[in-house]
């Protein structure tokens, strides 16, 4: 055997694992399509003041950075959706909203001391120019027949929102956002029946429950994101089997005016790294 | 669906409080469990089952999800940052990490560049970068009390309860890193998978 590695965080695909990676990524490609969605590709690397817009502290450490010649910072994305808003905002400024795209595409993030992937094969839908809930509703929805659509049958959804932090000191964000519930100073409510005090949240669970009656969407209280873009509903797919979050979402209506065009926008990307895999 | 709910306990001296602080809540685990060999066992009603792992080794059980809860000292969530859910302070277990020497040593006294055996570096080096002081880290798996005796470090930044072995091995505290008692953790799947019955124990151990 040749000992030749990897670095750290890296995989080979051998040929059962490829072939079973872009199976999940062709069928979730037809089934976007299917629903309205038009396929987009950004580029792997990109100018790091660009892509930090949408980064908080914890996203930018783990970023993999370098430099151009003319010693221009770069990034490997370490996420799909500012890639894509930057996209829109500057290029497709003009067409007709809502713009509906989606993707099949990695992202890098540096691998922990867990040995976590370094390249986390991604796919994923946006809206941009959304008026309605409806919208918030169809993403969400998109996000639960992707999964269904590979096999995943234990999901449960927690909803949460941006504003469940508001007026929180920032110790009390940290806490929340590091699961310190002893610094945060409780465990934060959790349930199907508690008051989210949300219009959209309290507009949008029906609406799911009606096409989705077998998942369950619970209300978290605790819910929030490192990253700085969601300006309302956040929310998080996990699955019992698998024991991870392998989807998560949100609005983010402000991130594409920081490419210098405001549109509304909401999103959803599933982790197909473990997707099917014995790991 | 119901699935049984994984606690991760540290083997050694948290193990005995342990089961005593379940006990109080009505969860009972076998009570010659202790002095078995067994590595688990199930609560008498069967929906608790319990491991005993290495304490150093309860993150990595909750953060990966084979375990929903873990009961683990406070200076190892310090020392490994795990991924994970930290729910309460269970208050016993106390005892503090420490950066101590030999007589006539003080921390102001101590050279940048001084050489500090540890089973704790990343504690070890937050609290030197905390003071001001570039410090050579030299980890050390156990025994850490022979180290400035044999000149191997200037000083050590260890674990101490009673103090007693440092005072055997002619070692006075210079200061406190942190003090650490017993804390209840969650893996944050296990969280939302169990998540009333772990608020309920972590409301009421």
């Amino acid at each position: 055997m040749s000992k030749h590695s990897t670095p750290q965080g890296i995989r080979d695909f051998l040929p059962d694992d490829t072939k079973r990676l872009n199976a999940n990524m062709i069928l979730l490609q037809k089934l976007f399509t299917e629903h309205g969605f038009n396929q987009i590709k950004t580029p792997t690397i990109e100018f790091a003041e660009n892509l930090e817009k949408g980064l908080g502290p914890i996203q930018k450490k783990e970023c993999i950075e370098f430099f151009d010649p003319a010693g221009n910072r770069l990034l490997l994305r370490p996420d799909n959706t500012t890639p894509i808003a930057r996209t829109v905002a500057s290029r497709m400024a003009n067409q007709p909203t809502p713009i509906k795209l989606c993707y099949t595409e990695p992202i890098f993030k540096k691998s922990n001391k867990n040995h976590s992937d370094t390249e986390i094969f991604q796919a994923g839908c946006e809206i941009f120019g959304y008026s309605s809930t409806e919208s918030i509703a169809e993403i969400i929805s998109m996000c639960i027949r992707s999964l269904e659509s590979l096999d995943i049958d234990d999901i449960g959804i927690d909803i949460g929102h941006v504003s469940f932090a508001d007026g929180l000191p920032d110790t009390k964000k940290q806490a929340l956002l590091q699961g310190d519930y002893i610094a945060y100073g409780e465990i934060p409510e959790r349930g199907s029946n508690i008051e989210s005090n949300t219009t959209a949240i309290d507009e949008i669970i029906p609406i799911l429950t009606k096409t989705h009656p077998d998942t369950p969407f619970i209300i978290n209280k605790g819910l929030v994101k490192g990253l700085h873009y969601y300006t309302g509903i956040i929310f998080e797919v996990y699955s019992k089997k698998y024991r991870t979050i392998i989807a998560s979402g949100g609005q983010y209506d402000s991130l594409c005016s920081l490419f210098d065009n405001p549109l509304t926008a909401v999103g959803f990307a599933i982790n197909l790294n473990d997707i099917g895999f014995s790991s | 669906m119901t699935t049984e709910l994984t606690i991760a306990v540290p083997k050694g001296y948290l193990l005995k409080e342990t089961i005593e602080k379940f006990k109080k809540i009505n969860i009972l685990f076998p009570s010659d469990f202790e002095d078995s060999r067994r590595l688990f066992t199930y609560d008498t009603t069967k929906t608790f089952k319990l491991l005993t792992v290495r304490p150093w080794d309860v993150p990595a059980y909750v953060e990966q999800g084979a375990a929903d809860l873990g009961i683990v000292g406070k200076d190892v969530l310090l020392e490994q940052e795990p991924h994970v859910y930290i729910l309460k302070d269970l208050h016993f277990g106390g005892c503090k990490l420490v950066i101590a020497g030999l007589e006539n040593q003080s921390i102001e006294t101590l050279n940048h560049n001084c050489k500090v055996a540890t089973k704790y570096p990343n504690s070890a080096t937050k609290y030197f970068q905390k003071i001001g002081k570039k410090a050579k880290i030299i980890k050390l798996y156990g025994a850490i009390e022979l180290s400035p005796l044999t000149g191997l470090s200037d000083v050590i930044c260890d674990l101490t309860a009673t103090g007693k072995t440092l005072k055997e091995h002619k070692l006075i505290e210079l200061d406190t890193v942190f003090e650490s008692t017993a804390h209840l953790i969650a893996n944050p799947i296990g969280m939302k998978v169990h998540y009333e019955i772990i608020k309920d124990i972590s409301s009421r151990i």
